[in-house]
């Protein structure tokens, strides 16, 4: 017996997809919508179609955009001598978000994992390599996760790169604002130990 | 009981869901145990730090229906030597991808246990390439599929003369005059074949007085990897990267 009209059951079924969403969740968004008013269900209907027949890649940065090369690719404000490497899309807001940073960015689309058989042919590698050719890039920093990819498309970046003469760097490791040193596990504490600065 | 002790090597980890992952572990007691640690991708978790590839801990598992609960894990060694090297790390992945090629779940597996650890151990010290060259020679002694070496596997007589060949499909050496049996034989040297045969044998804590020409390790290379992939019956995803890795070395 079917206990919902079939438009309702399918986009009960369509909400259930999204990540993090479950059968009961997907339910109340459902119900939500139905009951709100119409115009709002359409500017949302629109919102996703927009995003998703105007967002691609930026030819340069492979970042997302809606415009090619992107905004931050096109800005004349930003220091066009350094690259931050990234893993994905996210990595860049998270990076913006802290107003440090005024280079430029370049997103890879992920991370090395030999044994699920991504290699540098799968990533935006070459990409990046393209962009190196002829430019005054001085410094690229490697911003990937702190984790055994992240740490190995680092290195093999570095080792990429370094023979251009141009400057490496990686992000730090270590402990988290606000954090507590009995809490931290022996790998990050000794990266902090590793990191350590004078004062 | 629901609840076990056991002592591991995470051999695979991949992303489940928003905060989980789920790890292959090679285990001493049980063999390979797939298990989830769940949150352990949020920025709070104390198991974030531990729960990753070639991590070598204690855990506390939750026996499950399909997969094991990480209840607690306590890190013995996070093997920083292979994280801080490209081509370390990249045998090491060789290593846990044949591990999880071999390793069987729900029965003591203690032998292969004990060589994957030594065999990491030795990847942050020793010449990656021939750790990896002995570990593909102990743990093929191991599981039973030792190459036959001391005469030809196909008439039986003597191995002599400086070119011979080593057949997967036989398993063994074959002598010159027999080299022509099998068409995909390898062709290498005598002296290659017995390396092998003193790789098998040889004290894992002298490994660092064996020299070997780049050649035999290569040869040695070849062969493992063909015969290794004929028993496990599935491509090494990592030996792609391994050979990528070389080229880049040749350009910069």
């Amino acid at each position: 017996m079917l206990y919902y009209a079939e438009p309702v059951a399918r986009l009960i079924e369509q909400l259930g997809k999204l990540p993090g969403i479950g059968p009961k969740t997907a339910q109340r968004l459902a119900f939500h919508l139905l009951n709100s008013d119409v115009r709002e269900s359409k500017e949302l209907a629109g919102a996703i179609i927009e995003a998703r027949e105007k967002i691609r890649y930026c030819s340069v940065c492979s970042n997302l955009t809606d415009e090619d090369p992107c905004r931050m690719c096109q800005n004349p404000s930003r220091n066009r001598t350094i690259i931050c490497v990234v893993e994905e899309p996210r990595d860049v807001v998270a990076i913006e978000r802290t107003g440090e940073y005024k280079g430029l960015y370049h997103v890879l689309q992920g991370t090395i994992s030999p044994m699920e058989g991504i290699g540098p042919d799968q990533l935006k590698v070459r990409e990046l390599m393209e962009r190196l050719k002829d430019s005054n890039v001085a410094e690229i920093i490697v911003a990937t996760n702190p984790n055994i990819e992240g740490e190995a498309t680092a290195m093999y970046l570095a080792r990429l790169i370094k023979p251009l003469g141009i400057k490496v760097t990686r992000i730090a490791h270590g402990l988290p604002v606000g954090g507590d040193l009995e809490y931290a596990d022996q790998v990050t504490l000794s990266k902090a130990f590793e990191g350590r600065r004078e004062l | 009981m629901k609840d076990y002790q056991t002592e591991g090597i995470i051999i695979r980890v991949r992303d489940y869901g928003e905060a989980d992952r789920i790890v292959t572990i090679l285990t001493s007691g049980y063999g390979k145990v797939q298990a989830i640690a769940k949150g352990c991708r949020k920025p709070k978790s104390r198991k974030r730090g531990l729960i990753q590839l070639f991590t070598h801990a204690d855990f506390v598992l939750y026996r499950g229906r399909n997969l094991e609960t990480i209840t607690q894990c306590e890190g013995k060694e996070s093997f920083a030597g292979i994280r801080g090297d490209l081509d370390r790390m990249a045998y090491a992945a060789y290593l846990a991808e044949v591990l999880d090629g071999f390793a069987v779940s729900g029965e003591s597996q203690e032998d292969l246990f004990y060589l994957a650890l030594v065999c990491l151990h030795l990847l942050t010290v020793e010449d990656p390439e021939l750790v990896t060259r002995v570990f593909e020679v102990r743990i093929m002694r191991l599981l039973g599929y030792m190459p036959h070496l001391d005469d030809c596997v196909y008439c039986g007589s003597p191995l002599t003369g400086s070119q011979v060949a080593f057949s997967s499909r036989m398993g063994g050496g074959l002598c010159g005059t027999c080299s022509p049996a099998d068409p995909e034989a390898a062709v290498c040297t005598l002296g290659t074949l017995n390396m092998l045969k003193q790789l098998s044998r040889w004290d894992l804590k002298r490994l660092g007085v064996l020299r070997l020409t780049a050649k035999m390790k290569r040869e040695i290379g070849e062969i493992m990897q063909q015969y290794i992939g004929q028993r496990i019956e599935k491509r090494i995803r990592s030996a792609d990267f391994i050979q990528s890795l070389a080229s880049v070395q040749n350009k910069g």
